[in-house]
């Protein structure tokens, strides 16, 4: 296939989705050897997104401006009820009046979702569904019966911050507290109180009383605190633990929630409702969750899902994560090598460099164990350089060689780019070593001494790395010397290398002394496709390419 | 606070002008689709916060495209936020094609878009709509149409180029 119909491939895949590892190098490989390809690749995602987004009613301008204006408000500390204020019905603008008291049915609340758009929506239909369930197990809340499980295990027997016989009480310190006692028959009151401590602009205070929500959030009583939380101004981040939490201590529960809620919220809110739902019930519950994800038909929500669901299997434990992220490889999941480079960040997390680099080398091989390598590999050339070349020599024969050995070499070189090029001079030659060396020369002249670079070049015998090597140093020294950079480029022996190299360059003269680039570009034996690269990015010329 | 409200009205009607233009200048810097709407709302909080200090005789749409590329930038640097991008090589190549050579980028509606969706011949009508608003992969689309995976992507790239040269014949 040639580079074209390569390019072609890539990038028509690249804009239906992600690309493996592989694949990604490569395409970003073929626009670095022929720049006019970005421009065409830049048009056909722009285009696609252009098309996507007419094509998607919940994606239209005015909900994006109210989340931007949502999220201002967040920012900015401003309510968001006064900042959308004639949006909002009184009813709510009053504020003192309770939420739960006032709207005594689900289908009065969900006109009031109607009314209220400018509002955060799926915390709104959180809140009616708060009362929705609260109505629905009123006996449950009264004796206590069902499972009323904390959140940190076990029966919520113990003492509690809130008040008996449903009826909260205040503590007598003032410090916005409530007594001890049973969490049974809790009134909606008392969440009210602790939300509102939740979101006062104590951090002292907001601290504690989540803490307290957290601790004491029962099966029975997630869906009601989440409505009062909601009523307080909740930040998203204090929404998302609450349902994180609902859903770790009972995930059929919080997704059975947004089963009810469906019709009421946009598949967007009802997306990210449902995305921190799986995450949660992942996390506790690995195998039910992992269950329910995989039986949903809808691929695309499928896939979006199970990326919040390996986040969560991974809280809960990194080598369920690990077999559950293999096996959708096993099974040819495209998506599989992103869940990997997310899991990898999080063995990085919880575990130290090296057991993480022997996490990541005992994985099957193929694309996610690429991913993972390639991600361990920063981490590890950044604590033990030395250690990590070791490493990467041994992987240089494998098919995770080349990106290993390119991002050892890149994040070594910019700490010590002479002792990274000599390392690089001991590989075997081939595209891992032509590719190391072009990254480590290009480093060199970043952060060292560029005449170092430059005499270490013109001691290279011709070679493709010699190439390559040349082709990143011209293009580090456009910026800052480009006829020098100018000078390199025609040294190169590839003709796509070289013209890459030049347009590159000449781009740069061209900003910082048009008229010595003018008159370079006038001179004899430039090619005519440089010279045009370099007024102007050449459109592809696409004529050639015929149907498959 | 009412001054917050008052300067949103004002800058309100811009967003509508340009999201559409930032959300595709994103994604053509290789912003995971998923991720697109998230960075290009921060652009524009970024550029509220600035409105200040913006020269209104400058090109908003410019403007607001710089600080997108910024972003793209800040997310190449912070290793642990790299999910947001398809990959940080193929942006920091996309994001250094932008900065030789910034196109104009005058504004795109979403109704210039579908005028020349419906321009397209119904084959290719059926082909877009298919893919982008029932979500069908190539693979199922070339099932429906009893052609290859292949082809069916090339047919794909074409149809994006007519729709982008009829954009831009319609705003300029």
């Amino acid at each position: 296939m040639n580079t074209i119909h390569r390019f072609e491939e890539l990038m028509s895949r690249l804009a239906e989705g992600p690309l493996p590892v592989d694949d990604l190098i490569e395409l970003t490989q073929l626009i670095e050897k022929e720049p006019s390809l970005a421009t065409e690749l830049s048009e056909q995602l722009e285009t696609s997104e252009m098309i996507a987004l007419s094509e998607d009613a919940d994606r239209e301008g005015s909900r994006f401006a109210d989340a931007l204006r949502h999220r201002l408000a967040e920012q900015r500390g401003i309510s968001q009820r006064k900042l959308s204020q004639s949006a909002v019905p009184e009813t709510i603008r009053s504020g003192e009046t309770s939420f739960l008291n006032r709207y005594s049915n689900k289908q009065r609340l969900i006109a009031l979702m109607k009314a209220s758009i400018a509002l955060h929506l799926i915390w709104v239909c959180i809140a009616a569904g708060a009362y929705y369930v609260g109505t629905q197990r009123p006996a449950d809340l009264a004796t206590g019966s069902g499972a009323d499980r904390s959140i940190y295990g076990g029966q919520s027997s113990g003492p509690s911050i809130l008040g008996p016989e449903g009826k909260g009480q205040r503590d007598p310190s003032g410090k916005g507290e409530l007594a001890e006692g049973s969490s049974q028959g809790a009134s909606g009151k008392d969440f009210q109180m602790l939300a509102k401590s939740a979101t006062s602009s104590n951090p002292v205070e907001r601290t504690r009383a989540m803490a307290q929500l957290l601790e004491n959030l029962s099966s029975e009583n997630a869906a009601e605190i989440l409505g009062a939380m909601h009523l307080a101004g909740a930040k998203p981040d204090q929404m998302g633990s609450l349902v994180y939490a609902w859903a770790a201590l009972d995930g059929p529960a919080a997704m059975a929630f947004a089963d009810e809620m469906k019709d009421e919220m946009s598949d967007e809110e009802n997306y990210g409702y449902r995305s921190q739902v799986v995450r949660g019930w992942g996390s506790s519950d690995p195998d039910a969750a992992i269950a329910y994800v995989d039986a949903i038909e809808d691929g695309k929500l499928a896939g979006g899902l199970r990326w919040n669901l390996v986040s969560g299997l991974a809280d809960g434990n990194i080598d369920r994560a690990t077999e559950y992220v293999v096996s959708r490889a096993d099974a040819k999941d495209r998506g599989s090598w992103r869940y990997m480079e997310m899991l990898t960040e999080r063995v990085l997390d919880q575990r130290d460099v090296k057991a993480s680099v022997g996490w990541a080398d005992q994985l099957p091989d193929g694309n996610v164990k690429t991913a993972a390598l390639y991600r361990v590999a920063t981490d590890f050339v950044a604590e033990d350089p030395q250690a990590a070349a070791e490493w990467a020599t041994a992987l240089s024969d494998t098919d995770a060689g080349t990106k290993v050995i390119h991002e050892v070499s890149d994040e070594w070189a910019e700490r010590d780019p002479a002792a990274t090029v000599a390392w690089l001079e001991t590989l075997p030659d081939g595209d891992a070593k032509a590719y190391g060396m072009s990254a480590a020369l290009t480093e060199w002249v970043k952060r060292g001494d560029p005449r170092e670079a430059s005499e270490y070049l013109a001691s290279m015998a011709p070679s493709e790395q010699r190439d390559r090597a040349v082709g990143g140093f011209a293009q580090t020294l456009s910026n800052s010397d480009p006829s020098s950079a100018v000078t390199w480029a025609e040294t190169i022996a590839d003709p796509k290398i070289r013209q890459g190299a030049l347009i590159n360059a000449g781009r740069s003269w061209m900003r910082t002394d048009p008229t010595a680039a003018a008159e370079w570009m006038q001179s004899e034996g430039l090619e005519a496709n440089v010279v045009e690269g370099i007024r102007r990015p050449a459109k592809q010329d696409w004529s050639d390419v015929k149907d498959r | 606070m009412e001054d917050s409200r008052n300067r949103f009205d004002q800058f309100e009607p811009l967003v509508h002008e340009h999201h559409v233009r930032v959300r595709a200048f994103l994604r053509s810097l290789g912003v995971e689709p998923d991720w697109v709407d998230d960075v290009a709302q921060e652009a524009f909080m970024e550029a509220f916060r600035k409105w200040d200090s913006f020269d209104h005789q400058r090109d908003f749409g410019r403007w607001v495209r710089g600080i997108a590329a910024n972003l793209v930038r800040n997310e190449i640097r912070k290793r642990n936020r790299r999910e947001r991008l398809l990959g940080s090589d193929l942006a920091q190549t996309m994001l250094t094609s932008y900065i030789d050579h910034p196109e104009p980028g005058p504004p795109v509606s979403v109704e210039v878009v579908q005028g020349c969706l419906a321009k397209l011949r119904p084959d290719k009508r059926a082909l877009i709509r298919g893919h982008y608003h029932d979500g069908l992969t190539t693979n199922e689309l070339s099932k429906r149409l009893q052609k290859s995976a292949a082809n069916v992507r090339q047919m794909l790239v074409r149809t994006r180029r007519q729709i982008r040269t009829c954009i831009e014949q319609q705003i300029t």
